[in-house]
């Protein structure tokens, strides 16, 4: 399998996101939406994950693989732990096959924050939602 | 104020439970959160008493120390002098002068490293446990590495214990230094540090030990120990952070050179050389963290009060209890000796990730910490990825587990999707 195969498994856009987890009604609800939605994310290979494309500033394991094709970013993101590969189908649903200037005009703040996941998104966490998105970011501006 | 629920504790364990919650009213951080606070072998709460100090010093008693000829100046250096005759007291020293002023432990073992680096030669052995923190491990590989010495690792039990057999092993190698936590940071183990000591002394080494995990549970005499180098934290034992102790045995302190240059360790400074001031004045340098020192005064007499030393005698019941609780969860796997323990349990939850069991406590208000603990020669060494830590304080109590426990297994039934 390559990069492009991989990411292509996932089709949930930010509009599904939001109707999932807009509609829990208990943070426990919620944690557990976000959990399920990590599961929609095809296992990330186990040959895929080396160092070398490990996320630095995670406290759990995230590997970041990723492949432009016809303007678009395929992205392949791996994580060993449940809540990480929840918040990595937030940032597939909002950057994954989507072009450079979708990706720069998309409000990443206004979209955590709309799912009250806003915290999340705060450098200081050690979930690494910050570094990947931040990694996502100098894919753009590098390219 | 935090209401005592009518959940009745066995009646043998009241006494101390009301204890434990009358030392709890002097800790301000729990008027002002509902956090349950279980990580107090990162950093320790603050007793009102410390931050009136602190307030009181910026307040009414700023000035520098040892600089001035004013009464203000005079009486602030002799508070400050005097802590340090309080701290020898507290940990059994020789006298004041074996007591240095540091920034903390990390910095006071960074300064022994520097200012005994001068002391090894090629091939030369350092000897460390295989559970140090990162602050008692570095410093001495890196040494090792810039002057070619020879760096040892003692093996860990399962149970994160000393493998004596390889201790004794690797004194056969007659190293210069050994450097021994006194307990593990990230397991809590205490280690038999007398005999450690007495052990690598008669091989002929130097001995330094890490104290930052023990001070504020266990009596420490550096005498007993017998050791070259004690060091410890203020932040870990109710004082302010940036402040920490570094001992020196009367018998290390003439082979230390100065590492840190500047003012007031000098005597005469002229423009082809400078003559230092002898032991103990040239190992510190620089306006000293003042208020660090008059907060760590006010830690001390915390610590040795009646009440906290009644109270503190209670952490082995509070600590059972946590551990029961804890394994009658499922799938909790403690990790760590926890027959001689200083309060810490350290676990894991089969086939979860331990950043998600952080994640979930945190949404709870669980103050845990997740991780290698700065102890990844540890983790690596008992095959695991880190562990999930909950360390007690004198200001916890059956309140703060039952709700801890209540918490995890939410926890661990969310997880199981």
């Amino acid at each position: 399998m390559n990069i492009v195969e991989y990411s292509t498994q996932f089709t949930l856009s930010t509009d599904d996101i939001k109707q999932t987890l807009l509609s829990s009604k208990s943070w426990e609800e919620k944690y557990r939406s976000l959990m399920l939605l990590g599961k929609k994310i095809a296992p990330y290979p186990v040959e895929w994950q080396l160092q070398e494309f490990q996320v630095q500033g995670c406290e759990s394991n995230v590997w970041l693989q990723h492949e432009w094709k016809e303007n678009r970013l395929f992205l392949a993101i791996g994580s060993d732990a449940k809540i990480v590969k929840g918040l990595v189908a937030l940032v597939l649903s909002a950057f994954n096959q989507k072009t450079a200037d979708q990706i720069k005009d998309f409000d990443t703040q206004a979209y955590f924050a709309e799912l009250s996941l806003g915290g999340q998104l705060s450098p200081s966490r050690t979930n690494g939602l910050h570094a990947i998105v931040t990694q996502v970011m100098a894919l753009v501006a590098n390219r | 104020m935090f209401v005592v629920p009518l959940r009745c504790y066995t009646s043998g364990n009241k006494a101390y439970f009301l204890l434990r919650m009358t030392i709890r009213q002097q800790f301000p951080f729990f008027t002002q959160t509902d956090t349950v606070y279980l990580d107090t072998a990162a950093t320790s709460q603050k007793p009102q008493s410390v931050i009136d100090a602190l307030s009181t010093f910026y307040s009414c008693q700023n000035s520098n120390v040892h600089r001035g000829s004013y009464q203000s100046a005079n009486q602030t250096t002799s508070l400050y002098e005097q802590t340090r005759e309080d701290v020898a007291r507290f940990i059994n020293a020789d006298a004041p002068e074996n007591i240095i002023w540091t920034s903390g432990t990390t910095a006071a073992i960074n300064k022994v490293c520097r200012s005994l680096s001068h002391a090894f030669d090629k091939d030369d052995v350092i000897v460390v446990l295989g559970s140090e923190h990162h602050a008692n491990f570095v410093p001495w590989q890196q040494l090792a590495a810039t002057k070619q010495l020879r760096f040892e690792v003692v093996n860990i039990l399962a149970n994160g214990d000393v493998d004596m057999t390889h201790f004794r092993q690797l004194m056969h190698l007659k190293p210069k230094l050994v450097c021994m936590q006194h307990c593990s940071n990230a397991l809590g183990n205490i280690h038999p540090i007398e005999r450690l000591v007495e052990e690598a002394k008669s091989s002929g080494a130097m001995t330094l030990v890490d104290g930052a995990q023990a001070v504020a549970h266990l009596s420490v005499d550096v005498l007993d120990i017998g050791c070259d180098f004690y060091v410890f934290s203020g932040h870990k034992m109710y004082a302010p952070t940036g402040i920490g102790v570094m001992y020196v045995s009367p018998n290390a302190a003439p082979k230390l050179l100065p590492s840190e240059f500047g003012g007031e360790m000098i005597s005469v400074v002229t423009k082809q050389k400078t003559k230092f001031r002898p032991f103990p004045h040239f190992m510190e340098t620089g306006t000293p963290n003042i208020s660090g020192v008059i907060g760590l005064s006010a830690a001390l007499e915390f610590i040795q009060s009646d009440e906290f030393q009644r109270a503190q005698k209670s952490e082995a019941k509070l600590y059972q209890y946590l551990l029961d609780k804890l394994s009658a969860l499922p799938n909790v796997k403690l990790v760590g000796n926890r027959e001689r323990n200083i309060g810490v349990a350290s676990f894991y939850i089969d086939n979860e990730s331990n950043a998600d069991v952080g994640a979930l406590l945190d949404q709870q208000g669980i103050a845990v910490r997740v991780g290698h603990h700065c102890a990844m020669p540890l983790m690596t060494a008992l095959g695991l990825a880190g562990t999930i830590r909950a360390s007690l304080g004198v200001y916890n109590s059956e309140i703060d587990v039952d709700r801890f426990i209540d918490a995890l297994s939410k926890t661990i039934e969310l997880l199981d999707i």
